[in-house]
């Protein structure tokens, strides 16, 4: 709008306020973000995962990854079944299940049909070294930074039974929990944690997607009576049961996002406020000059959307650089996430902030628009 | 007998930022008890600056700024501050009282610096009020007060403390002829019968009628001396 | 405090909005860093009583947590017969135990939900004596169990679901709620608790979890420990209990420095807005600070005015945000391991006033100097 280089000029006059004002939308928007981030973190893992056409067979009652012992023979029952395009086995092990924090998730899979399945990004030498060679390893990148591992290193997991390995690779695949997560051979795991013929899930893959639901519902119905009945289902939902626990946290800080962005609200509004009084004389001198009440409202509004979206660059620039930056994750039922702050949120929080300041300004502006001239060029303070 | 305000050879070097500002090039004054004294001047001849080191509100570069038998000028802040109470009331010319304050409140302002207790506070309170006639808007708030009775009541707390100077800058430069002709009345009053010392910076000529003894300045020093024909004669005299 | 109160009073009440608008934001900052503390303090009171000064549990070895470890219950017997071990009524307090967690199903159509469930003996009551019975019965039938005040939080249901009387079906049976129990400050209190010879068959486990084990007296204790380490005929991992849930609550301590983080971010954000409103209050006030000077009033004075004016709408604010903090007391709040109840007492209550007079004094510093900074003579002459 044409009244940015007087409202610029207006904010400078009164640097204190301005810098206030903008030091606190600053902290609200840092803190929103940062809050928000978790959430994000949450619906990036969600839709990271492969889509509709992968199932994930499962224990029927288990929750908790580790306690969910399928048999092998499983594999082969639901490879025959129609619709069913392949299958993958995987097997898990784990530090802890309830701690949330400092997980070490080790997945035993099958290198020959891991890449059909999962996206990384990891050169395909080193996962062909990995793929040969007994007791290899690759790493997620979040889970080798965390631990400081290089391509080359062995490592044995005390906490884990001492299982050990030799890291091959180190492999990124944003937003998803696999970079928390060590891959190793199935059949290496098994032997090393004495659980020959036992898988934890099983991956399959479906021709058609639009059957997925009826290919899910028999192999329940096929393996019901087994020593193991399972539950399948899509792999969304399969990781959207296994986070479920972390709503109640997420839902508080929500809340709590929602309580910064009232904060913005009362301490723009208040500076706005104190401004506009402070400058009711030179409003009136305007309206001398012509200026209708549309124009000072416009300036009123410019000044109060330009500290809010200064603040909100500054707060939510920190908060993508603090967020993306730390290693502090939240671990569930075996998977991880990790808080981020995605381009786009730094957008919308940075518009959020410009939106909240300017109907912040709404009041407080009328007022100062409405003004009479002989009134205000009365008014002493 | 002693002079209540005694000043010898006064400088004063404003310094603001780079530009050093001259305003009182050598001053020496002498004001007797009981003296009304008009000081007279266009603007940025020192006037108010003589007027405030007389007030212990500022201190000269070099020079001795004797009041009430203290050497003022060479007094810390805090020190001034105290000494202030005692010894000196200040008129401005506006904006004198508290807004959010009462006028019995306003008053009682420098008397809360003082030990007494609260019985003689108030009767000291009443007494200034009841001398310059607003006793019976002593709960009145200043934005209850017209421009004549703010004035009045900045002069009751201006001798609230029973201080032998009182100062004024331009105290009826805001107030129309009839108001500004009572407040002289007053002041002349509290003069004579109360024996109190006044210092009045003004523009004003019917404010320098009444003073007993008018000085002029110009540029930072005094350029004349004339007795007025006024009510009290100048009981010393005063050099250039 | 030579300035009577009231004229900060009324500077105050001058700008009605203004102060309104400084302690509701002040109040909004302390309201959010207080209720983060109670969630910081809430979930580690959840755990602190946990474990008993004078049990040792024992699991596999190797294994860290109790969900992973499988016991033989073969081992149960030669434990229990320790000399280390106290008894109640002749029985010695040894409690085998299965944890394990389970989907559990609420209702038909209803995605189930993660619930923490232990198989025990009648004796687990001796061991662990913080778990009362609250009401009903303790489930020694098969197909019986009992329920403690947080399990409605973790399945994410209303409470009269989890009622006497109520079923609910794990590992694909249906399970009658018997009792309900209480254990507050422990873990136990996000528990379903039944009969463990049943839980097991039903989760098709023949190994136990763990056995809990009461020593006669402290020095017992350390015995039991050294002894049941470097035993030959069993080769199990033994613990002090209270040792085993310390461990737990380490894993809370990341959260924890979040929480004073973001209650330090609040903290500033309220100063900010303080300071923002002091600062227009001062200059706006420039002239009738240099008439105060005038009249004798020392810096200082009108100083500290200014910092009571500060603290004046921070406590006010601060004083709104502990009442309403104070509703949110005992909310519970489920998290993967379990469930907790934010915690708002008196302490926390204190901190909150603390914040806002920190508020009240952070946010005045920089006026305050800069009203400091003026000079008698420039104050008189503004305006």
């Amino acid at each position: 709008m044409k009244f940015l280089p007087f409202a610029f000029k207006s904010l400078a006059r009164n640097p204190v306020r301005a810098l206030l004002t903008l030091l606190g939308v600053a902290v609200a928007i840092f803190l929103f973000t940062g809050v928000v981030s978790l959430d994000q973190g949450m619906q990036r893992m969600l839709t990271n995962s492969s889509g509709d056409d992968i199932l994930v067979v499962f224990d029927k009652y288990q929750g908790c990854p580790p306690l969910s012992k399928l048999p092998i023979s499983h594999q082969g029952q639901v490879a025959d079944l129609p619709g069913v395009a392949d299958t993958m086995a995987t097997l898990f092990l784990l530090s802890s299940c309830s701690r949330a924090t400092d997980l070490v998730a080790v997945h035993g899979i099958e290198p020959g049909k891991f890449r059909d399945f999962r996206k990384i990004d990891l050169p395909d030498e080193q996962y062909r070294t990995f793929a040969q060679e007994r007791g290899a390893a690759i790493v997620g990148e979040q889970i080798a930074r965390t631990y400081g591992w290089e391509v080359g290193q062995g490592v044995t997991l005390e906490k884990l039974g001492g299982v050990s390995f030799t890291i091959r690779g180190i492999f990124r695949a944003p937003g998803s929990s696999l970079e928390n997560a060590i891959l190793v051979d199935l059949d290496y795991l098994q032997f090393a944690t004495q659980q020959v013929g036992t898988m934890t899930l099983l991956m399959t893959k479906i021709s058609d997607q639009a059957g997925s639901g009826a290919v899910a519902e028999r192999i329940d119905t096929m393996l019901a009576s087994s020593s193991s009945p399972t539950k399948t289902s899509p792999e969304q939902s399969f990781i959207a049961t296994a986070i479920s626990g972390v709503t109640g946290i997420i839902g508080f800080s929500r809340w709590l996002g929602y309580v910064a962005l009232g904060i913005i609200l009362i301490g723009v509004g208040n500076s706005l406020a104190m401004t506009i009084r402070d400058r009711t004389r030179e409003f009136a001198i305007l309206k001398t000059l012509g200026f209708q009440r549309g124009h000072v409202l416009g300036l009123v509004i410019t000044e109060a959307a330009l500290a809010s979206l200064l603040g909100g660059t500054l707060g939510a620039s920190l908060a993508w650089l603090a967020v993306n930056r730390s290693s502090l994750t939240l671990s569930v039922e075996g998977f991880t996430i990790t808080p981020y702050v995605s381009p786009e949120l730094v957008l919308w929080a940075i518009a959020l902030a410009g939106i909240l300041g300017t109907l912040a300004a709404v009041f407080p502006a009328i007022r100062a628009s409405r003004l009479r001239i002989v009134q205000a060029l009365r008014e002493v303070d | 007998m002693n002079p209540v305000v005694d000043i010898r050879n006064v400088h004063k070097i404003y310094t603001r930022g780079s530009e050093k500002l001259d305003v009182l090039k050598g001053v020496t004054i002498q004001v007797a008890q009981g003296e009304f004294l008009a000081l007279m001047g266009p603007s940025g001849s020192g006037k108010t600056t003589l007027l405030n080191l007389m007030a212990g509100i500022d201190t000269p570069t070099s020079g001795d700024v004797t009041v009430n038998g203290r050497d003022i000028g060479k007094m810390g802040e805090d020190q001034l501050a105290a000494w202030r109470t005692r010894n000196v009331g200040y008129v401005f010319q506006s904006f004198n009282l508290v807004p959010v304050l009462t006028a019995y409140e306003n008053v009682e302002l420098p008397l809360l610096l003082l030990p007494i207790d609260r019985k003689r506070r108030h009767e000291q309170v009443m007494t200034a009020l009841e001398v310059v006639g607003l006793a019976e808007r002593k709960k009145h708030l200043p934005s209850q007060l017209s421009g004549g009775q703010e004035q009045r009541v900045a002069i009751a707390r201006a001798i609230a403390t029973d201080p032998a100077l009182v100062l004024g800058d331009e105290p009826t430069g805001d107030l129309d002829r009839e108001n500004a002709e009572s407040m002289m009345e007053l002041i002349t009053t509290l003069c004579q019968e109360f024996q109190k010392t006044f210092v009045i910076v003004t523009h004003d000529p019917k404010v320098a009628e009444r003073a007993s003894r008018v000085l002029h300045m110009d540029k930072g020093i005094l350029v004349e001396n004339q007795p007025a024909q006024g009510k009290s004669a100048p009981p010393a005299e005063s050099r250039q | 405090m030579k300035l009577p109160l009231r004229y900060n009073f009324r500077s105050l009440l001058r700008r009605k909005t203004r102060a309104a608008m400084t302690a509701g934001g002040i109040g909004l900052a302390v309201l959010v860093a207080v209720l983060m503390l109670a969630l910081a303090t809430g979930l580690t009171n959840s755990i602190r009583d946990t474990g008993h000064p004078l049990n040792a549990l024992v699991t596999s070895k190797g294994a860290e947590t109790i969900e992973f470890s499988a016991i033989d219950p073969a081992v149960l017997e030669v434990l229990r017969f320790s000399p280390y071990v106290a008894a109640a009524e002749d029985r010695p307090l040894a409690s085998p135990e299965v944890f394990f967690t389970t989907q559990a199903e609420i209702a038909p159509g209803r995605e189930p939900t993660q619930a923490l469930v232990r198989g025990v003996l009648p004796v687990a009551l001796g061991v662990h004596d913080q778990v009362r019975l609250s009401a009903g019965r303790f489930p020694d039938q098969p197909g019986e169990i009992m329920v403690g005040p947080l399990v409605a939080t973790k399945l994410d249901v209303p409470g009269e679901r989890l009622a006497i009387g109520q079923s609910l079906d794990l590992e694909g049976t249906s399970w009658k709620i018997v009792g309900e129990f209480a254990a507050p400050g422990t873990a136990f209190e996000s528990e379903i608790w039944g009969p463990l010879d049943d839980l097991m068959v039903a989760t098709r486990r023949s190994e136990l979890s763990s056995i809990v084990l009461r020593a006669t007296n402290a020095a017992a204790l350390d015995e039991m420990l050294f002894d049941f380490a470097t035993r030959t005929d069993v080769l199990v991992e033994v613990r002090p209990e209270t040792a085993y849930y310390a461990a737990y609550a380490e894993a809370f301590r990341p959260v924890q420095i979040m929480v004073y983080v973001m209650a330090g971010m609040l903290t500033l954000g309220g100063v900010f807005i303080g300071m923002n409103t002091l600062f227009a209050a001062v200059m706006s006030r420039i002239r009738e600070i240099g008439v105060l000077r005038t009249v004798g009033y020392h810096r200082r004075d009108i100083a500290l005015s200014f910092l009571i004016e500060s603290l004046i709408p921070a406590l006010v604010g601060g004083a709104l945000a502990c009442v309403i903090a104070l509703g949110a007391n005992g909310f519970a709040l489920r998290i993967p391991m379990g469930a907790f109840r934010f915690d708002v007492g008196p302490q926390l209550l204190a901190i909150g006033m603390g914040l806002s007079v920190l508020i009240g004094i952070l946010g005045a510093a920089w006026p305050l100097w800069r009203s400091a900074r003026l000079k008698t003579v420039d104050a008189i002459r503004h305006l």
